[in-house]
């Protein structure tokens, strides 16, 4: 479904990605994992279009979209939660989730909004309530939700469980895999790498710009250098 | 009693015009984070692109006014895309120089086109008056205030409840996340300006209407009077504006009717100072809200995500390319001294007259391109060195030295109480309050007429004597200041690579990690202003002395333009640079000579492309090829 390339991408004179390739089939979870500085975030934001990549291919549904307009890459239907939720702190819950579904019809902003409100009954509860007074974890809910109005083909996740207390990260984790479950493909950035292991179906180990091992979710669990450095054993 | 309530209905009318090119203002603030200093020219040529159509063309006014406003939503749109898009993610400085660019051409190309003068501008609706009591409101005040109010309602409903309102709103807070959202940020930004623009142009020509009159210069005192508005209100804020430019319009009717006359201009100046002094995010706001303005200066904190992820561009080092500046500013000077006994007075002229804006951009380059501090008074400091040798010199019979003595320290003890004044505000904020005390200044000399000579200056101001010897040949006169220039440059250099100097390019970089690593940020902020005093006050000193006759305009708007075009040309921070940056600008009009009155436009370009395209001043080509080897 998604398929990149020898993907580089430079922050003004340094090099962030040294030639990134991965690929997410259709229905997957795939994790990517790796230290502070290894180049997750960059990897998301160059899928999404926010970066330019220098070098490389990025092919959602086999259609090139390196160098598209972050706005362009989310209309195909790939949608990104960013790392520390970025909710609109001045516009209320309802409309946070009515600008995720910016570019879809009345209509079906109507029909997604009510999926997303069963889905996330603590976000019905708190509609008309400013995003910025929203607690760290309903945040996170939020821009899930936010992600979903969209109907997302492939919902990337930044670091979802950042900040947020061990009880809530389960409910996070709990929902990215009902979410998995009813069809939605999932690229999914964690510094937790033991939980994210443990949900997705493969995973990538990312380290100063390159990947540095892959395979699947319990293959990598087994894997010694992985289990040293991110998992703690 | 009478008469302050018919002051007071016409505060509100005004008001409401106030309101309006505030609106636009802040709305453009919302989405770019951009003070935009071209929004007072907008306004203006909205009132000439009426005049245009209604006047010169003699269209009907149902046909020529919405022409104009077209015309102008038009034209904001481009110069969004061209001006503003491709600096979005540059250092905060680059942005706004940019528009100061755009408002210097706008401004230049009315006046080329239409002349410098005051145009009458007939009103095309009738002009009758309602009586209330004893009261009399105009039809034009009238229209002022309903067209203010409907515009108002019109754009309130439209940002709360449109989808494209919620857009406008979510690009505002967070312009990654509005993309990943799927919203087409460009486009968003660029309209959400063009209406800003087009409120503007409204308001432009709701004001010629109700004046009867147009000039080039109209735009400034409306841009001083938007910054007011919308910072009273809480700068972003619609409501906010609206409710500042009604109180700004009344304290300024009010002010007109009891204060002597000339003072009244000074009312917008001082009551933006009283509330970046008392209340720096507004009136209306909650202290310690998201819109706390020393948040909103910061530019690390106002793009979102992506100036965490982006490393600020053209944030350029002191170190590299800077010794190969230096030896060909050490020829030039040494050329300059050998050859100049040769060069006839014109050519002297244009020599002392370089030194002189050298001695400026100094200024410039440690608040600016040191400290990071994006204050524009160096007119004023320029101003208080002339004045101070001038009139002491003239009417105290002080000697020359100790009047540019007197001078420098009057200047930076001006620079002082700003650095004091503006502590909490940062940025942007800094740009229009420092402007703002450059005009208060100019407004005080031009009217303070039994002290300063008002607007006709001081004349006969003797030459400098340095024991038996008169400097009053033009040659000499070069000499002398080529030795002050080059003391200047010297002391300029000699703080930048100081221990000083590095603390400054600290604060610089990041005031916060600054302070955390021990610095005390207030204090350094205090030796940056008054520094960036001391030298343009001398600069003045100078001047006034070369030309023994001085008027207020030292301490206009466009004084300013040129120091910052001098320095940014030059290479901001780099000593060298300032004296590039003088002989270009200096030189360039006299190769150009036919270019006559298109001077001012070419400034204007220059600025624009420099920032555009090497917004690291022209020595920057040959750093960025020292970075590639």
């Amino acid at each position: 479904m998604l398929k990149i390339e020898g993907l580089v991408t430079y922050y003004g004179r340094v090099r962030a990605l040294a030639g990134v390739s991965l690929q997410v089939a259709r229905d997957e979870i795939v994790t990517l994992i790796g230290s502070n500085g290894a180049g997750k975030s960059t990897t998301l934001m160059t899928i999404s279009g926010v970066l330019k990549p220098t070098e490389g291919s990025i092919a959602f549904e086999g259609r090139p979209i390196a160098g598209l307009a972050p706005h362009e890459v989310a209309r195909l239907g790939v949608v990104q939660v960013p790392e520390g939720r970025h909710i609109l702190r001045g516009l209320t819950v309802a409309e946070n989730l009515d600008l995720g579904g910016f570019v879809r019809s009345a209509e079906k902003r109507r029909t997604s909004l009510a999926r997303v409100y069963e889905l996330l009954p603590r976000l019905a509860e708190r509609r008309d309530q400013l995003g910025g007074t929203l607690s760290g974890g309903e945040q996170q809910m939020l821009a899930i939700g936010r992600a979903l109005m969209a109907q997302p083909r492939l919902l990337i996740l930044d670091e979802p469980s950042l900040g947020l207390a061990p009880r809530i990260i389960e409910q996070i984790f709990e929902l990215i895999r009902n979410l998995n479950k009813a069809g939605t493909t999932i690229l999914l950035v964690e510094q937790n790498a033991a939980m994210a292991l443990e949900i997705a179906d493969r995973g990538y180990v990312l380290e100063t710009g390159y990947i540095v091992a892959e395979g699947s979710a319990a293959m990598l669990r087994q894997n010694d250098s992985v289990r040293r450095a991110y998992l703690g054993l | 009693m009478n008469l302050f309530f018919q002051q007071l209905v016409n505060g509100v009318a005004l008001g409401g015009v106030y309101a309006l090119i505030a609106i636009g203002f802040t709305l453009i603030f919302g989405v770019l984070r951009l003070l935009n200093m071209a929004h007072g020219e907008i306004y203006m040529l909205g009132a000439y692109l009426a005049y245009l159509f209604l006047t010169i063309l003699d269209l009907p006014p149902f046909v020529a006014v919405p022409l104009a406003l077209i015309a102008i939503f038009a034209i904001s749109l481009l110069v969004e895309r061209f001006a503003f898009r491709p600096l979005r993610n540059a250092p905060h400085f680059v942005p706004l120089v940019s528009t100061i660019a755009v408002s210097t051409i706008l401004l230049e190309v009315v006046r080329l086109a239409f002349g410098p003068y005051m145009f009458g501008f007939d009103s095309f609706i009738s002009t009758t008056f309602v009586r209330v009591g004893t009261i009399s409101i105009g039809s034009s005040q009238l229209m002022m205030l309903l067209l203010s109010v409907v515009l108002t309602v019109a754009l309130q409903i439209f940002l709360m409840c449109s989808q494209w309102g919620k857009a406008i709103r979510a690009v505002s807070e967070d312009v990654t996340v509005s993309g990943l959202l799927g919203i087409n940020v460009n486009r968003v930004v660029g309209v959400t300006f063009a209406i800003g623009s087009t409120l503007g142009a409204v308001a432009g020509i709701l004001v010629a209407m109700h004046f009867g009159a147009i000039y080039p210069n109209m735009g400034f005192v409306a841009l001083v009077k938007a910054f007011t508005a919308a910072i009273l209100g809480g700068m972003g804020s619609v409501p906010g504006a609206v409710i500042g430019g009604l109180m700004l319009g009344i304290v300024e009717s009010l002010g007109a009717a009891y204060l002597p006359s000339g003072f009244s201009d000074a009312v917008p100046y001082v009551a933006l100072f009283a509330v970046l002094l008392l209340r720096p995010s507004g009136l209306f706001k909650r202290a310690g809200g998201s819109d706390d303005p020393s948040h909103q200066g910061n530019p690390h904190t106002t793009g979102g995500l992506l100036d965490r992820i982006l490393p600020q561009r053209g944030a350029q080092s002191l170190a590299a390319g800077v010794d190969i500046a230096k030896l060909i500013a050490v020829a030039g000077v040494v050329a300059a001294l050998a050859i100049a006994p040769f060069l006839g007075d014109y050519a002297l002229r244009i020599l002392i007259t370089i030194v002189v804006y050298a001695m400026m951009a100094l200024g410039t380059n440690v608040i600016l391109g040191l400290a990071g501090q994006l204050s524009l008074s160096h007119a004023a400091f320029f101003a208080i060195g002339a004045y101070s040798s001038a009139l002491l010199t003239t009417h105290y019979g002080l000697d020359a030295w100790s009047a540019m003595a007197v001078g420098a320290m009057l200047a930076a003890a001006a620079g002082a109480l700003i650095s004091l004044v503006t502590f909490r505000v940062r940025g942007y904020y800094l740009a229009l309050v420092t402007l703002a005390f450059a005009e208060l200044v100019r407004i005080i000399i031009g009217h303070w007429n039994s002290f300063t000579g008002g607007m006709m200056g001081v004349r006969a101001i003797p030459a400098p004597r340095i024991g038996p010897w008169v400097i009053d040949s033009p040659l000499s006169f070069f000499y002398l200041s080529a030795v002050i220039g080059v003391i200047g440059l010297a002391v300029y250099d000699a703080i930048a690579y100081s221990v000083k100097g590095r603390a400054l390019i600290a604060l610089r970089d990041d005031e916060v990690a600054a302070s955390a690593s021990g610095l005390g940020v207030q204090r350094l902020k205090i030796v940056a202003f008054t520094l960036s005093a001391v030298f343009p006050a001398i600069g003045g000193s100078l001047m006034a002395h070369y030309y023994s006759a001085i008027t207020p305009d030292l301490a206009a708007m466009n004084e300013t333009v040129t120091v910052l075009v001098i320095a940014v040309i030059g290479g901001l921070g780099s000593a060298a640079g300032a004296l590039f940056g003088s002989v270009i600008v200096n030189l360039l009009p006299e190769l150009f000579r036919n270019l006559g009155d298109y001077r001012v436009l070419a400034y204007g370009v220059i600025l624009f492309v420099t920032v555009l395209y090497q917004p690291g001043g022209v020595f920057s080509i040959s750093r960025r090829l020292a970075w590639r080897a």
